[in-house]
């Protein structure tokens, strides 16, 4: 009896190791049904793909919620190669609302640009892009976390050639030319680090074994790069502008949220395995990694508002806006307490949103000029649609992080737990950081605050052609997202409580 | 005690224009007649809160929590931040000798501001609704004892701001707008800096002791003594916590007792500089001025009014609200520092005003002028100073109210705001002429007008100053008197220029359309010059509401000031 349930063992742990995965695997049916439906189904293929994509992830977050609320600590799983926290489960949710978003999105705008026969590869590639944003901050292992990488990558390749035009086959191939030198670096560094500490465990860091700390901090500075260029950070951001002008906007909406907070997450495992091993990452003497991702950050938040002031397509420029954001997540990593965790996921929640509102918009000036981006086209559009043109205004509030929006309380809450971890270190490339977030956010006034002002203050263009009427469907969603980024200022503990229970294991 | 008549004051606007929202755009009345309900309500909520204000000896306000009056606090967002304990937000508004002043000089300025906009038919509709939230802004600016509170308040008010000169504003109206948004965004930057740096370092003694089941003063003792362990901390924007250096946490950034410092400077005064800043470019002060003229040139008529009357006075409250009783040691370090733009801001104001073409210009030059006798006064920290520079701000929110009234009065008629292009227009609009001289005269500071004793209570603090603390050297009053001398002389050289001599205008077609004042016209300079008479010849209208608080602020500036400069001085040795 003894020995059969020995050779049980694996197999009931395997049971017990799938059940962490419910999520992902209803995500994995949900891609194959869509993947063969879009084969089988011939009649009304865009309504059966799109409800069952709909219906698919919301059995997903639903099983996520069921995670969130049952998962007590941190666990480790599948002989170690994956782990789970709460925070991780949150940003499920997170992600599954932005693909909902996304879909959305998608079916609003498949007359402009996915022709029919590609919905339901469409819809693969974007569950797809989830999956594997899901999975990547759940990576204990150097290999889980180089194939995720890879995963998301090349659906992030596919994504933003969707469009089949030349500047969506132009922002692909930037793409993919960075990703794959970023791939290969990383790969590298993740060799060295593996030589150096004999083992494949991102864990095993922190066993603090004497070594060549030079080679070491070598490796994870390949990997940091690796893990930037997916955050779209300062020096590897470079890819960026392009790949956003090309992508469809329902792609973007996911794809600039969902693989830069997964990196994040990782980024922020990593960093406090580094920070609680006292590895020494210095390549020089006095210069540590707090410093290290502190001046690039600072060089992302201040360069990545500057360049947006030049740009006159609204895709660019949301691009160059969310190089920006980036760049606040990457300070508010620096913090590594609990309170900086909660902070960083509320700034993540807002963004996602701000994000969704953001391209809807694009969306809507699509339709409006026949496709053109310029942003011009907002034009005097408020003198046509009043209502929008507050929503509007109340949304770029929120992504200047003036009141009464979440994006103010995101950023009010993330530069605080910098404050705080600069109070208790003394460290002055905190107050750095601190003061060159505040003021980035003063050049991102200019820009933000461009598209309110042509909307009001410039006439409508007797050119333009005429206006696509806007469905209600367009002012709901809008007037949902605006509601929800007020509802987090006015209401910020709400969700902010709940971000506090995740995890105070810090 | 419990009541929410200040809630209604600041909310009264807003409800309104959540009504208006409702209304077709078309009905033009309505929103005119709305917005007037809206405002009105609110002044009739000031006057009745004036009416059953306190000012007994004892009743003082700024840092004393159980002496503001018609207090409301309640619990708005409280966030559990784990090992640093708690974070409370609250929704706290009082009023005291230094705010029941400039709230009705807000409820009174703003129902004016309706009554000149009473000719807006463009856009309507969003003109008032915007008007009636900026006129919330404002009240809770005014109203606000949390930090927070009052920052979105501060904050909210650009928006509204912005789209009133931009949409309905002059030639160059995109240019000012979006140039008066970035400065005082700008500014208010520093001002959240220091707000997070001021919340992480202090706690919130009454909650604490209530958690902790000891007296108020028992938590202060713990804390300095550090006997309190970081996650049972109450964490508060609360203004009135901030001003008791026994609040802060030891060891925090802001602390008094051992904060630390930043490039050998000590923080606090750091901080104190930050937040002077980002109120001295609301105020205007030179050299941070600039936005001023432009915003003031393009605004339409009666947002030049608010712009004048209230919002710069958002500055000199904000230095005396926040700056001066949470950084006493900081007023006394740097009075010779705010003195000195003070007399900066008379002289070359006045000097600018001397030199402008255009009427409307000039008298936004003058505002920077007076703007800087509140500097002036506030930095002596005598009682009389400071009395000074709280009545100049009244009695310049209503001259100014005035002042704009009149560019509005001629530019409505001809389009023109240059001052060559007119010349005795006393013979074409005697009655006019008659309010501007009234007006002009109580703005240069003639005695008998409200102006006079202001300015005079402030030279009389800055001279005092010398012998009582010796802030401020007594060059600068002298200067300062200087100033007076060329306002006198700007004013009345336009008044020469523009209003006496042979009757002439540039444009021939422009005769027939200089009529006199309408009733609505006299409607609004009507309750503005008695109010100057009134303040110039009863000064104690106005003193009696203050002196307990200012006499309160004076010493305790003084007091707290030198004491805990010395303290820093210690601890950075």
């Amino acid at each position: 009896m003894e020995i059969q349930s020995n050779i049980l063992d694996p197999i009931f742990s395997l049971s017990q190791d799938l059940n962490y995965f419910r999520p992902e695997l209803v995500l994995l049916i949900c891609l194959f049904v869509c993947f063969f439906a879009d084969l089988l189904i011939k009649k009304n293929k865009g309504l059966w793909l799109s409800s069952l994509a709909i219906s698919g992830v919301l059995a997903y977050l639903w099983f996520s919620y069921t995670q969130f609320i049952g998962l007590e600590e941190e666990v480790y799983f599948m002989s170690d190669l994956m782990r789970l926290e709460r925070s991780i489960v949150f940003v499920k949710l997170i992600f599954g609302v932005t693909t909902l978003g996304a879909i959305i999105l998608a079916i609003k705008t498949k007359w402009i640009q996915i022709p029919l026969s590609h919905t339901g590869e469409y819809y693969f590639m974007l569950i797809a892009l989830l999956l594997g944003s899901v999975l990547l901050p759940m990576a204990n292992n150097w290999l889980v976390f180089f194939l995720l990488m890879e995963f998301l990558s090349i659906t992030g390749y596919i994504i933003t050639s969707f469009n089949r035009d030349k500047s969506s086959y132009e922002g692909a191939i930037k793409y993919l030319l960075f990703g794959a030198a970023a791939s290969a670096i990383m790969l590298y560094g993740i060799s060295l680090i593996y030589g150096m500490t004999g083992s494949m465990s991102i864990g095993d860091l922190a066993n603090g074994m004497e070594l060549d700390s030079g080679l070491l901090s070598l490796g994870l500075l390949f990997v940091l790069l690796g893990i930037f260029f997916k955050i779209a950070l300062f020096p590897m951001h470079v890819w960026l502008p392009s790949a956003y002008q090309g992508a469809p906007s329902s792609g973007i909406v996911l794809l600039s949220v969902a693989p830069k907070v997964a990196a994040l997450l990782f980024l922020w495992h990593l960093t406090s395995i580094i920070e609680l091993g006292k590895i020494g990452f210095d390549l020089l003497p006095m210069f540590q990694w707090q410093q290290m991702i502190g001046i690039l950050a600072i060089i992302t938040m201040l360069g990545a508002n500057a360049a947006a002031l030049w740009q006159t397509n609204v895709k660019r420029l949301l691009a160059w806006s969310s190089v920006g954001h980036g760049g606040f997540m990457l300070a508010g990593v620096l913090t590594l307490s609990a309170f900086g965790q909660s902070t960083l996921l509320f700034y993540a929640s807002v963004y996602a949103l701000m994000n969704m509102g953001a391209f809807l918009l694009v969306l809507l000036i699509k339709k409006r000029t026949q496709n053109e981006e310029d942003i011009n086209a907002f034009r005097g559009l408020a003198s046509l649609h009043p209502f929008l043109g507050v929503l509007v205004t109340l949304l770029m509030l929120s992504f200047i992080g003036l009141p009464p929006t979440g994006g103010f309380m995101a950023k009010f809450l993330l530069f605080s737990a910098i404050w705080d971890t600069y109070q208790q270190s003394g460290e002055p490339i905190y107050i750095w950081v601190f003061a060159a977030g505040l003021f980035s956010s003063v050049i991102s006034l200019f820009y933000y605050m461009k598209i309110p002002y042509l909307m009001y203050f410039k006439p409508l263009n007797s050119k333009d052609p005429k206006l696509v009427s806007l469905k209600s469907l367009d002012y709901l969603m809008m007037f949902l997202i605006v509601v929800a980024l007020m509802v987090l200022f006015f209401k910020a503990n709400w969700l902010m409580n709940i971000l506090n229970s995740l995890n105070f294991a810090l | 005690m419990e009541n929410h008549l200040l809630t209604l004051i600041v909310f009264a606007p807003l409800v309104m224009a959540g009504v208006l929202l409702l209304v077709p755009a078309k009905h033009i009345g309505f929103f005119k007649w709305g917005a007037l309900l809206g405002s009105v309500g609110s002044l009739l909520a000031a006057l009745f809160v004036f009416h059953l204000y306190d000012n007994r000896t004892g009743v003082t306000g700024i840092d004393n929590l159980s002496t503001y009056q018609f207090v409301e606090k309640m619990d708005w967002i409280s966030l559990d931040l784990g090992q640093l304990g708690q974070l409370s937000i609250q929704y706290f508004l009082g009023i005291d000798g230094v705010s029941m002043p400039l709230i009705l000089l807000a409820s009174i300025v703003m129902v004016i501001g309706v009554l000149a906009s009473w000719s807006v038919e463009e856009k309507a509709k969003s003109y008032f609704l915007l008007y009636l939230l900026l006129s919330t802004s404002i009240f809770g600016c005014f109203l606000a004892l949390d930090f927070f509170l009052f920052f979105l308040f501060f904050e909210f008010m650009l928006l509204p701001m912005y789209f009133l000169i931009g949409l309905w504003g002059g030639v160059r109206r995109e240019y000012a707008a979006i140039k008066f948004f970035l400065y005082t965004f700008f500014g208010s930057v520093f001002i959240l800096i220091v707000m997070i740096g001021l919340y992480s370092s202090v706690i919130d003694p009454i909650k604490m002791s209530e958690t902790l089941q000891v007296s108020v003063s028992q938590v202060q003792q713990m804390l300095q003594q550090g006997s309190i362990a970081s996650d049972q901390m109450i964490r508060t924007f609360d203004m009135t916590a901030m001003m008791q250096a026994d609040n802060f946490i030891p060891g925090s950034v802001l602390s008094l007792f051992n904060g630390l410092t930043i490039g050998g400077y000590s923080a606090r005064l750091i901080a104190f500089l930050f937040l002077l800043l980002g109120f001295l470019i609301k105020l205007p002060a030179v050299p941070f001025h600039t936005w001023l003229p432009d915003a003031h040139v393009e605004a339409p008529t009666a947002i030049s009014v608010v712009l004048a009357a209230i919002l710069l006075k958002i500055g000199g409250y904000g230095l005396m609200r926040i700056v001066y009783p949470i950084f006493p040691e900081g007023a006394i370090q740097f009075a010779v520092l705010v003195g000195f733009l003070g007399v900066l801001a008379i002289i070359y104001g006045a000097l600018n005003a001397l030199a402008m073409k255009d009427l409307k210009k000039m008298i936004a030059f003058s505002s920077i002028s007076h703007m800087g006798f509140v500097l002036l006064g506030l930095a002596s920290l005598t009682a009389e100073g400071v009395s000074g520079a709280l009545y100049q701000m009244v009695s310049h929110g209503f001259i100014s109210a005035a002042l704009f009234l009149i560019v509005g009065v001629i530019y409505d008629r001809t389009y023109s705001r240059q001052i060559a292009d007119f010349a005795g227009l006393a013979t074409l609009m005697p009655k006019f002429t008659a309010v501007v001289v009234i007006s002009f005269f109580a703005s240069l500071g003639l005695p008998g007008f409200s102006g006079f004793i202001a300015e005079l209570l402030t030279l009389l603090g800055a001279f005092h100053s010398h012998s009582l603390n010796d802030l401020l050297p007594l060059w600068m009053p002298i200067v300062a008197v200087l100033g007076l001398l060329l306002t006198a002389a700007y004013y009345l050289w336009t008044i020469q220029r523009m209003f006496f001599g042979k009757a002439w205008l540039r444009n021939e077609s422009w005769m027939a359309r200089l009529t006199d004042l309408s009733s609505r016209e006299w409607l609004m300079f009507v309750p503005l010059i008695l109010l100057m008479i009134a303040l110039g010849v009863f000064p104690h209208l106005l003193l009696d509401i203050s002196k307990e608080s200012i006499s309160y602020f004076t010493e305790l500036i003084n007091g707290k000031g030198f004491e805990q400069l010395q303290l820093l001085y210690q601890m950075t040795k």
